[in-house]
C-alpha cells in the first residue's frame, strides 16, 4: 500500500498538468485549425527530463549498506561512464486566438559527464599498475539557461501544391497527381526572440596518472567557465516555420525550430585549476624531495563570451486516427531540448474526458512514455512520465510532464 | 478489451515501479585492490659518504677516511758556557836604561900620589884599598828590578898612569855594585887588568837571571894594581879610573820601572753546548750576549783586542773583533774588575764562507797591549795578570747547520672526530680490511717520534694503537725533511681500532728530535709538521643486527601518530603485499625487522629479542646477495594484526637491521630496488562514514 501511494505520488509529483495533448506541439501549422483561443496557467506547467548512463533506477537497490556486491554487479556498476542529461522547460507565458500564439518560456539544458567508466573501475576494481590512464572527465560539460519568446501564426487557409506555377498541370486524369495537387497544406511559421541567461561549462578537463615503474603520478587539469553576476547575455532571434498536411483521418507533420539561434553569454567568469604531482619513488636518497608538486588556482579568469551554437530543431511525423478512438502515431524528433527525441511512436486513446496515451520511443536506447489527463472543451490538464532506457524500475531517467490549459 | 489493456498496464507500473528502500541506502560493500609502486631506486654504496662525513666514496666502494693536521714546535737552544783564563803578564820587557859611571880618581887608590913624573919603575903593584863609589847617577829607567834575563855591562877606562888590577899576582880589579845599604848585588872580577893612559877599554859583562837590580848604586872597587909596570909614569893624582855601568837585555819577572809597552796574547776557550754541533748558527734576535769579566791586577792599562773565530755579528762581513781597555789595578794587591758585554743576537758563528766544518767551541783571543807606564814607576810581576771571564749565554738560533743530540721536545696532542653516525649492533661486527695510516711528517730535524693512538666510541670504550709484534706504541724514525710513513693492519691493531666504531681519535705524538748523526738545517719557526690520515675499505666480517640511535644515544624510534587511523581503516584492510624487486650489489646481506609497538622502548637491550606480546613484528627476509644483472624479489606480507597497534593515537616504530657480511667484500656497488604495495581493502558504508 505504502508502495502504491509512493508510485503515485511520484507520477503526480508535478500536480502540473501537460500543455498541449498535441503529439506536435510546436508544429506552428497546428494552429492553422485552432478554432479556439487558449491560455496556460503560468509557472505550473513544465516538462522536465533526468536522465544518465548508468544507473537504472532498480540499480539503486545495490547501493544498501551492508550489501556485498557481487562480480556481476561490479561489473553492471563499471559499465558504462556517468553521464547526466536533463532538460528543463517551463511556460511562463503561453496564450493564443485561434491561429495565433505567444508564448514565453524559460529553457534549461544539461549535458554533464560526471565520472568517465575508467574512475567507476578504480573505485570497485582497483587500479592496474604500469599503465598510463588518460581521462578527460568532464571536458565538455554544460548547462546553459535562456528565455525563448514565441510568436507563432498559421495561415488558416490551406494551400497546396497546385499553387506552385508549373509544378503540376491544372488539369490531370491521374487521380493521384490530382490529388497530390490538391493536397491540403497548413503552413505556419514562428518567430523567436532568444535571451541567454545562464551558463556553465567545462571547457578542458584532462586527468593523466598511473603507477609505474620510474614514477607514480598524476596530473589534472580543468578550465571552467560559467556566469555570475557580472555576466550578461544577448537576444539572439531564430525562426522555425511547420507544415501540415491532412490526410483523411490522420495528418502528417513537419516543422523546424530554432534556425540561426545563437545563444551568446558574454563576460562569464573562468577558473582554472591545475594540480599535479610527480613521485620519483627515490626514497633511498636522504634528503631527496622525491614529490614534485605544481598547485595552480586561478579563479581570475574572465572569458569574453561564449557563444553556444544551437542545431535547429526538427520534427516529422504522422498521426491517424482509427475507428474514432485509437489514434496512432509517430514521428521523429531532433530537439535539443528534448529528450524524448529519435523515433517515436504512440497510440492514444480517450475515454470521455481522460485522454491516455501510451509511447515508445528510440534513441539510442527505449523510451517509454505514458500521458494521460483530463481533456474537456473548455480545460485540459495533462500529466505525463517518462521512463528512458527501460520501464520505471529498468529506467535510467525520467520525465514527467504537465501542464493546464484553459480553452475559450 | 480496452478495458484488459488498461488494467494490465496498470499492472506493469504497479510491477514496474518497485522502489528502493531509501531509508537503508548507502555504500555498499565490495573489495578492491589498489596498486602503487611505493620505490624505485638504486642506493650506491659510495652514498654513504657523505660531505662532513668520515665515511668516503672510494670509486663505488665505501671507505673510512679521516684525517688530522698539527704541528709542534722544536724548541732547543745551547745550554750557557763559560770559562776563564788567566792572561798573565809574564816576561817584563824593560827599555835598556841609560848607563851610569862614575870615575875614582888616583888620588882615591893612593892617596899619597902626587902629580908629576915617576920613573921607572915607577909605582909597584900594591893592593888598593875598597873605594866605594856612592855618587853614582841612579838609573832613570827602574828602581828595581828582578831579571829573567839580561845583562850588566860595566866597562873601565883607565885614565891614570897605573894598572888597576893585577892579574898574575892573584889581584884582580873587582867591580863590586851595592846598594844604598851597602849589600852587594853583584861583584865583576876582571879577568884582564885595566892598563894605564886610556889604552883600552875593558868591559865585562855579568849575566843577571836571577839577580835584581836597584837604580840606586854604589860602586866599589877592590883589587890589586900592577902600578905603573916598572914603567916611568907621569902622575896626575885627578886621572880617574871610569867605570860605566850598563844595563841590557832587561826581561824582568818582577820590575818597578817605567813600564814600556807590554803585550800579552792568550785565548780564552768555551766550549760550547756539546749536545749542538754547530756547523753554522745564526743566533736569534734576543738577549744573546757574549759576556767579560775582567780583573786586572796588571797595574797598567790595557789595550785588550778581542777576537773570536767564527763569530760574525749581525751586519758584519768579518770575524768578531773588538777593543776593549781595561784600567790599571792601582798597585800591587789591587784589581780592576770589568765587565764587556757583547750582545751577539743576529751573530753568525761557523766558519765562513762555506760552514762545513763544526764548531764545537768558542775560542776568545785576547791581544792585549799594557800601555807604557810613561815616566811612572809601576811595580809589576811576572805573575801579574787579567783575568777574563767569558760567558757565552744560552743560545737560540735563527738558523742551524749543525747535528743535534736527542733532546726531548713537547708533546704533541691532538684529536680528531669521526663524523658518523653509528646505529647500535648487537652481535659480531669487526673491519677485516687492509687498513692504513698514513703519517706524513716534516720535520727539519730528525726525531724519532713515539705514537699514543687512542680510539673511543660512545660506550666509552677504547683501543689503543699497538704494534701487533711487540705489544707496544709505535715508535718512528723520520728524517729530516718530508716523509711519510705509512703503518698498515698488518703489522698494527688498526682495524681493531676501527671496529670499537670510534667517536673520536685521541692522539700524542712524543718527538725526540736529533739523532747525533745527521746534518740537519734549522730556520726559527720551523716545526714538526704532522698530518695523519686513517684509511680503511669497509671490509668487515658481521653477523648481528643493527638498530639505529637516535642523537641522545637511544633507539631511534619514528612515533607515528595514528589518530586518524580509526579502527575502521584497519577493519577496511584485508590485505597487503609489498612485492619487492631488489639487485643486491653491496656485498653484504641485509634482511630487516620492523618493530611496532604502543610503548617507546627504554633501552637497545629489550629489542634483542623483542617480546612479541609487546611489538608487532614484520620481518623481511634476507636479501641475498645475488650476481649481477640477476635480479630477485621477496615478498612482505602484512596482516590486519599487524596493524591492530594503529588504533591507539600513536605508535613507536623501530627498525632492526639485519646484516651478514664476509670478510674479502668491501661494501661497494650498489643495490637497485623496486617496490610495489599491493593492498586489498573493504569498502563499505562504515568506511566512508
Amino acid at each position: 500500500m505504502k508502495k502504491s501511494i509512493i508510485i503515485v505520488t511520484f507520477v503526480l509529483i508535478s500536480i502540473s498538468l501537460f500543455a498541449d495533448f498535441s503529439f506536435f506541439p510546436e508544429n506552428p501549422a497546428d494552429l492553422a485549425q485552432r478554432d479556439y483561443s487558449q491560455i496556460t496557467i503560468p509557472g505550473v506547467s513544465y516538462e522536465l527530463s533526468l536522465n544518465n548512463t548508468f544507473l537504472r533506477f532498480d540499480d539503486l537497490n545495490l547501493f544498501q549498506k551492508g550489501r556485498r556486491l557481487s562480480e556481476s554487479e561490479k561489473n553492471l556498476l563499471t559499465n558504462e561512464d556517468i553521464t547526466v542529461f536533463g532538460n528543463f522547460n517551463t511556460s511562463l507565458v503561453n496564450f493564443g486566438h485561434k491561429n495565433w500564439n505567444f508564448s514565453i518560456k524559460t529553457l534549461a539544458s544539461c549535458d554533464i559527464e560526471v565520472l568517465e567508466k575508467m574512475y567507476t573501475r578504480f573505485v570497485f576494481n582497483g587500479n592496474e599498475s604500469d599503465v598510463h590512464y588518460t581521462g578527460d572527465n568532464g571536458e565538455g560539460s554544460e548547462a546553459l539557461v535562456f528565455l525563448k519568446t514565441s510568436f507563432d501564426y498559421a495561415y488558416p487557409k490551406p494551400l497546396n501544391l497546385g499553387m506552385i506555377p508549373g509544378v503540376f498541370p491544372s488539369e490531370s486524369n491521374n487521380g493521384f497527381l490530382s490529388g497530390l495537387r490538391d493536397l491540403p497544406i497548413y503552413v505556419g511559421a514562428n518567430i523567436n526572440l532568444n535571451y541567454s541567461l545562464e551558463y556553465a561549462g567545462i571547457v578542458e578537463s584532462e586527468q593523466h596518472f598511473g603507477t609505474l615503474m620510474d614514477s607514480t603520478y598524476y596530473d589534472i587539469y580543468t578550465r571552467f567557465m560559467n556566469t555570475d553576476a557580472e555576466s550578461s547575455g544577448k537576444l539572439s532571434p531564430s525562426l522555425g516555420f511547420g507544415l501540415k498536411i491532412p490526410f483523411y483521418s490522420g495528418n502528417f507533420h513537419f516543422n523546424i525550430d530554432d534556425i540561426f539561434l545563437q545563444l551568446q553569454y558574454k563576460d562569464l567568469e573562468g577558473w582554472i585549476y591545475a594540480k599535479s604531482a610527480t613521485d620519483s619513488l627515490h626514497w633511498l636518497q636522504p634528503y631527496n624531495e622525491t614529490i614534485e608538486h605544481v598547485n595552480i588556482e586561478n579563479d581570475t579568469i574572465r572569458t569574453k563570451s561564449r557563444t553556444v551554437k544551437i542545431n535547429p530543431s526538427f520534427t516529422i511525423g504522422a498521426e491517424y486516427q482509427f475507428f474514432n478512438k485509437l489514434d496512432l502515431m509517430m514521428r521523429y524528433t531532433n530537439d535539443q531540448f528534448s529528450y524524448n527525441n529519435g523515433f517515436y511512436t504512440a497510440a492514444g486513446i480517450k475515454l470521455g474526458g481522460f485522454p491516455f496515451q501510451f509511447g515508445l520511443g528510440y534513441r539510442e536506447n527505449v523510451f517509454f512514455q505514458i500521458k494521460t489527463g483530463l481533456n474537456f472543451k473548455k480545460f485540459e490538464w495533462m500529466i505525463g512520465t517518462t521512463s528512458y532506457y527501460g520501464f520505471f524500475r529498468y529506467a535510467r531517467g525520467f520525465g514527467i510532464q504537465s501542464a493546464i490549459r484553459i480553452k475559450y | 478489451m480496452l478495458k484488459r489493456i488498461l488494467l494490465f498496464i496498470s499492472i506493469l507500473i504497479v510491477v514496474g515501479c518497485s522502489i528502493p528502500d531509501f531509508q537503508n541506502m548507502g555504500i555498499p560493500t565490495w573489495n578492491t585492490t589498489f596498486n602503487l609502486y611505493i620505490l624505485n631506486d638504486t642506493y650506491q654504496a659510495a652514498d654513504f659518504a657523505e660531505e662532513d662525513s668520515s665515511l668516503v666514496a672510494y670509486g663505488d666502494t665505501l671507505g673510512l677516511y679521516e684525517t688530522a693536521t698539527d704541528t709542534g714546535d722544536i724548541e732547543f737552544s745551547s745550554d750557557p758556557s763559560s770559562n776563564n783564563e788567566f792572561m798573565e803578564i809574564g816576561e817584563i820587557y824593560i827599555d835598556n836604561p841609560d848607563p851610569t859611571t862614575t870615575n875614582i880618581p888616583l888620588s882615591q887608590v893612593d892617596p899619597n900620589l902626587v902629580n908629576g913624573p915617576i920613573p921607572a919603575p915607577g909605582i909597584a903593584p900594591f893592593i888598593m884599598p875598597e873605594i866605594v863609589k856612592d855618587d853614582v847617577e841612579p838609573f832613570g829607567e827602574f828602581q828595581e828590578i828582578s831579571f829573567i834575563s839580561g845583562q850588566v855591562i860595566i866597562s873601565l877606562t883607565n885614565n891614570t898612569a897605573i894598572w888597576f888590577g893585577d892579574v898574575n899576582a892573584g889581584h884582580p880589579l873587582v867591580v863590586h855594585i851595592l846598594d844604598m845599604n851597602d849589600v852587594e848585588i853583584l861583584a865583576q872580577s876582571f879577568s884582564e887588568d885595566i892598563p894605564p893612559d886610556n889604552t883600552q877599554t875593558i868591559s865585562e859583562s855579568i849575566d843577571m837571571a836571577g839577580q835584581t837590580m836597584v837604580n840606586e848604586i854604589k860602586i866599589s872597587i877592590t883589587g890589586g894594581s900592577r902600578g905603573t909596570d916598572g914603567q916611568a909614569a907621569t902622575i896626575d893624582v885627578d886621572a880617574t879610573l871610569d867605570i860605566e855601568v850598563e844595563v841590557i837585555d832587561l826581561v824582568a819577572d818582577h820590575a818597578i820601572a817605567q813600564l814600556p809597552v807590554q803585550t800579552v796574547v792568550d785565548s780564552v776557550i768555551v766550549v760550547l753546548d756539546e749536545a749542538i754541533t754547530i756547523f753554522r748558527g745564526d743566533i736569534a734576535e734576543g738577549n744573546y750576549t757574549i759576556t767579560l769579566d775582567i780583573e786586572n791586577s796588571i797595574d797598567m792599562d790595557i789595550e785588550a783586542t778581542l777576537h773570536i773565530s767564527r763569530l760574525i755579528l749581525g751586519g758584519e762581513t768579518e770575524y768578531f773583533s773588538e777593543i776593549i781597555s781595561i784600567p790599571r789595578s792601582g798597585g800591587p794587591g789591587q784589581v780592576t774588575v770589568q765587565t764587556e758585554v757583547f750582545d751577539i743576537s743576529n751573530s753568525v758563528l761557523g766558519e765562513a764562507p762555506d760552514y762545513d766544518s763544526p764548531l764545537e767551541t768558542i775560542k776568545l783571543l785576547v791581544d792585549a797591549t799594557m800601555v807604557d807606564s810613561g815616566d811612572e814607576y809601576r811595580e809589576i810581576d811576572f805573575d801579574d795578570a787579567f783575568n777574563v771571564d767569558i760567558e757565552v749565554s744560552s743560545l737560540e738560533f735563527g738558523y742551524v747547520k749543525g747535528i743535534l743530540d736527542p733532546k726531548v721536545q713537547d708533546p704533541i696532542s691532538g684529536s680528531t672526530t669521526l663524523g658518523i653516525e653509528y646505529p647500535h649492533i648487537i652481535g659480531t661486527f669487526n673491519i677485516v680490511s687492509f687498513s692504513t695510516i698514513t703519517f706524513d711528517f716534516f720535520t727539519p730535524i730528525p726525531t724519532e717520534m713515539e705514537l699514543e693512538f687512542t680510539s673511543f666510541n660512545a660506550d666509552d670504550e677504547s683501543v689503543q694503537l699497538i704494534d701487533i709484534n711487540n705489544n707496544s706504541n709505535p715508535i718512528l724514525d723520520i728524517p729530516s725533511g718530508s716523509s711519510e710513513i705509512v703503518l698498515t693492519s698488518d703489522e698494527y691493531n688498526i682495524n681493531e681500532l676501527i671496529s670499537i666504531l670510534p667517536d673520536s681519535i685521541y692522539y700524542t705524538i712524543y718527538p725526540i728530535v736529533g739523532d747525533s748523526t745527521e746534518i740537519f738545517y734549522y730556520e726559527e719557526g720551523d716545526q714538526i709538521e704532522t698530518e695523519i690520515a686513517i684509511e680503511s675499505l669497509l671490509d668487515f666480517e658481521a653477523d648481528c643486527w643493527i638498530i639505529p640511535k637516535a642523537q641522545d644515544g637511544s633507539p631511534d624510534v619514528q612515533k607515528v601518530n595514528t589518530q586518524q587511523f580509526e579502527e575502521k581503516f584497519i577493519d577496511a584492510f584485508v590485505d597487503g603485499n609489498i612485492i619487492l624487486h631488489y639487485n643486491n650489489e653491496l656485498g653484504i646481506q641485509a634482511g630487516i625487522n620492523i618493530l611496532i609497538s604502543q610503548t617507546s622502548p627504554e633501552g637497545f637491550e629489550e629489542l634483542v629479542n623483542p617480546d612479541s606480546t609487546i611489538y608487532t613484528i614484520i620481518t623481511v627476509d634476507d636479501l641475498m646477495y645475488p650476481t649481477s644483472n640477476e635480479q630477485d624479489s621477496i615478498i612482505v606480507n602484512v596482516s590486519r594484526e599487524d596493524l591492530d597497534f594503529f588504533v591507539e593515537d600513536s605508535v613507536f616504530i623501530i627498525p632492526k637491521l639485519k646484516l651478514f657480511s664476509e670478510p674479502g667484500s668491501p661494501v661497494s656497488g650498489s643495490i637497485s630496488m623496486q617496490g610495489e604495495l599491493s593492498l586489498e581493502i573493504e569498502v563499505s558504508n562504515d568506511l566512508a562514514e
